[in-house]
């Protein structure tokens, strides 16, 4: 009995005494794995530091990078604005002054000096990041008044005088360049305070709008009234107003539009003709697309006088298999065949296997440069894949072109050391819209080919086009 | 446990290389935009206009001017125009003029609105159309080359194709710098079709998108047609 209590106790010694061994184990275990652990931790823990200290490095590049970039557009829309507002006040000065200049070479000057303030507001306008509907009224008229400059220098150089109107017009002109000037000094005042930035002032809200946009909102033509200004230039108000010529006749109907496509201009059964919409502009059309064995040309049809304005198609890609002249026979062939007559090639380009050959009236010899037709005809299918008529359309009409003075008077103009390739009557067009009977003189000199039109008229050089090339293309400029 | 804390490691290093990585990318797109390639003009088209040393050259050629072809309009060079002027009858005030320039075969009537586009130009075109129209019609396409174009010749907007395209805000793909893609064959077609004329808008200034237009202003511009997605107007 003894024995078995003896026994009993030991067990329950041995069991206690198992209990601690194993809490121990645990206990050293536990203290063990946290050794362990600590190799780990540390790992993370510089792995954190490291991806913190990349990341903080990564946002100070950009941060920095951006605001080097902030910087350097600051100084370009600074300096532009500046330079802007200090070449408006030039020209204030310079317009100002200019009815009370009783000279040819102070007034030549001054109007020299015009376009050149003119140029830089341009320059500096077109940087600026103003939206359009409160830039297009100032760029406009800075424009025009560059082009009248350049116009009236034509006219005393050309030994004419500058009538009343003419100089006064300056004075219209310097009341609208002193409103500009008066909104820019307003503008400047307020830039002065405070810390003004471009950068910041540029950013666009939700209509469009910023606030360099708002500070030009002063000069839009329903706040000044600018004066019209008609000269021979590109930038004439008396461009606005075009007249449509060449088209004449009853409106014709859509259907009539497709019948004539599909019977005259793309013949055969196999062209599928869906018409598209209609065109209000200048010129109105109806737009059609044509599938021909394949492919797609859009087609424009004016809706007066039922005259081919457009037709437009890419080349797809192919060796050339026919020559130039040959696509200048096909193109010349097909004007005719809708109806464009006495068209004559005046001008070829190729480029990438596609002929671009220019078209003209040529009646009693003289070409008519002002109805100028492009047809664009691929050499690889000899397709025609291309058709322009809009100068047609504006400008073809009826015309009695004089010549009073002859090519040998005319030629006196051009000086010495050139060799003649080629002369020819023409009527040509001039930047404001003017048209005027020229000699075309296709010269040789020590440079180039030139290509002078004398004033068949005055025998003044109406316009010199030098024959450059461009990546292998000859063009005229 | 330790491959566990190896995992995450190799994780976390992961993730700094693709900080770093996506900040080299970033540097480098941007040296790739800085040397985007442009065609090299091969004559700029203000080759012919009459600058000093024109002048010059072609006065010493002729034995009018014996000093330097230096571009500086000094007395010599004011006396040899003025004995140039004085051998062809022509008024002696030393200045080259649409008169004297013309006996000198020099051309000086380039006007700032001028069509003289370079291969330059055709890029810039191809650019603009491939990132404002890729996905049109090919007629779509040539009219926003049109657009361009007509922008150039008309007074409201600057002179040159490169200042009507980067003109600030004019265009969506020059803002999210789209403008930087590469244009396809269709693209310079394209920008071929509109410097050779084409137009199918017949003047138009203005395009846009009616489904995401913002600006209200646009609507108040005159609708001259729509092709695709894209409304022209005046």
């Amino acid at each position: 009995m003894d024995k078995e209590k003896i026994t009993s106790v030991d067990y329950e010694k041995e069991k206690e005494q198992n209990k601690s061994n194993v809490n121990k184990d645990k206990e050293t275990k536990k203290k063990s794995n946290a050794q362990k652990a600590i190799p780990g931790l540390i790992v993370a823990i510089v792995s954190l530091l490291i991806i913190l200290t990349c990341v903080i490095i990564a946002y100070y590049q950009v941060y920095n990078s951006s605001k080097q970039n902030a910087n350097v557009l600051e100084g370009v829309y600074a300096s532009s604005y500046y330079s802007m507002v200090d070449n408006v006040n030039n020209l204030h000065v310079d317009v100002s002054k200019f009815s009370t200049l009783s000279t040819k070479q102070s007034k030549l000057n001054t109007l020299q000096d015009i376009m050149g303030d003119c140029n830089y507001i341009l320059a500096g306008l077109s940087v600026l990041p103003i939206d359009e509907a409160n830039s297009v009224s100032a760029i406009k008229f800075f424009n025009q008044v560059s082009g009248l400059s350049e116009a009236y220098m034509q006219k005393l150089n050309n030994g004419e005088e500058l009538t009343q109107e003419e100089t006064l017009m300056f004075d219209k002109i310097s009341l609208v360049v002193g409103k500009i000037k008066t909104n820019f000094n307003k503008q400047n005042a307020g830039m002065y305070e405070g810390n003004f930035s471009f950068v910041d002032a540029s950013i666009f809200d939700d209509s469009g709008m910023n606030e360099l946009s708002l500070g030009m909102g002063d000069m839009t033509s329903e706040s000044i009234d600018y004066p019209a200004m008609i000269f021979d230039g590109p930038f004439s108000t008396a461009l606005e107003t075009q007249e449509v010529k060449g088209l004449v006749g009853e409106e014709i109907s859509v259907e009539y539009a497709q019948n004539y496509l599909k019977n005259t201009v793309f013949e055969g059964e196999n062209a599928k003709i869906t018409y598209l919409r209609e065109t209000n502009g200048d010129i109105s059309t109806y737009d059609f697309e044509v599938n021909l064995d394949g492919k797609d040309y859009d087609v424009q049809v004016s809706k007066v006088g039922s005259l081919v304005i457009t037709i437009s198609s890419f080349a797809e890609n192919g060796d050339a298999v026919m020559s130039g002249e040959k696509a200048i026979e096909i193109a010349e062939k097909f004007a005719n065949k809708i109806g464009f007559e006495s068209m004559k090639s005046v001008w070829l380009e190729i480029h990438d296997n596609v002929a671009y050959i220019n078209l003209a009236p040529v009646i009693d010899d003289v070409i008519y440069y002002p109805d100028l037709v492009k047809v664009k005809v691929d050499l690889a299918s000899q397709q025609i894949i291309g058709f322009e008529a809009v100068n047609y359309a504006f400008n073809h009409t009826q015309r009695e072109p004089e010549f009073n003075l002859t090519i040998s008077e005319c030629e006196e103009v051009l000086g010495f050391d050139y060799n003649i390739l080629k002369t020819s009557k023409t009527v040509i067009r001039l930047d404001g819209g003017r048209e005027i009977s020229a000699y075309e003189f296709m010269c040789e000199r020590i440079d180039g080919i030139y290509f002078y039109y004398i004033d068949a008229n005055t025998g003044e050089v109406a316009r010199t086009m030098k024959l450059v090339s461009v990546e292998g293309v000859e063009k005229l400029v | 446990m330790k491959k566990k804390i190896l995992i995450a490691f190799l994780l976390l290093l992961t993730g700094v290389m693709s900080v770093f990585g996506f900040a080299a990318f970033n540097n480098s797109v941007k040296l790739e935009e800085k040397s985007t390639p442009t065609i090299a003009t091969l004559e700029p088209a203000y080759a012919v206009t009459a600058d000093t040393k024109e002048v010059q050259t072609r006065l010493k050629k002729w034995g009018y001017y014996t000093g330097n072809v230096d571009g500086i309009n000094g007395p010599k060079t004011i006396a040899a125009v003025k004995a140039f002027q004085k051998k062809y009858g022509l008024t002696q005030d030393g200045i080259v003029g649409p008169l004297t320039a013309a006996k000198m075969g020099i051309n000086l009537n380039q006007s700032s609105s001028s069509s003289n586009y370079s291969s330059n130009d055709r890029y810039l075109l191809a650019k603009v159309i491939y990132a404002e129209a890729r996905g049109e019609s090919y007629t779509g396409q040539v009219a926003i080359g049109a657009v361009v174009l007509n922008r150039v010749e008309d007074s409201r907007f600057p002179n040159t194709i490169a200042g009507v395209i980067y003109q600030p805000w004019a265009f969506t793909a020059v803002n999210d710098g789209q403008i930087n893609l590469e244009p396809n064959q269709t693209a310079y077609q394209a920008a071929d079709d509109a410097l050779n004329g084409w137009d199918p808008t017949y003047g138009c200034v203005y395009y846009y998108n009616p489904e995401t237009a913002t600006s209200s202003w646009i609507w108040t511009t005159t609708t001259v047609t729509q092709i695709g997605k894209h409304v022209f107007a005046v």
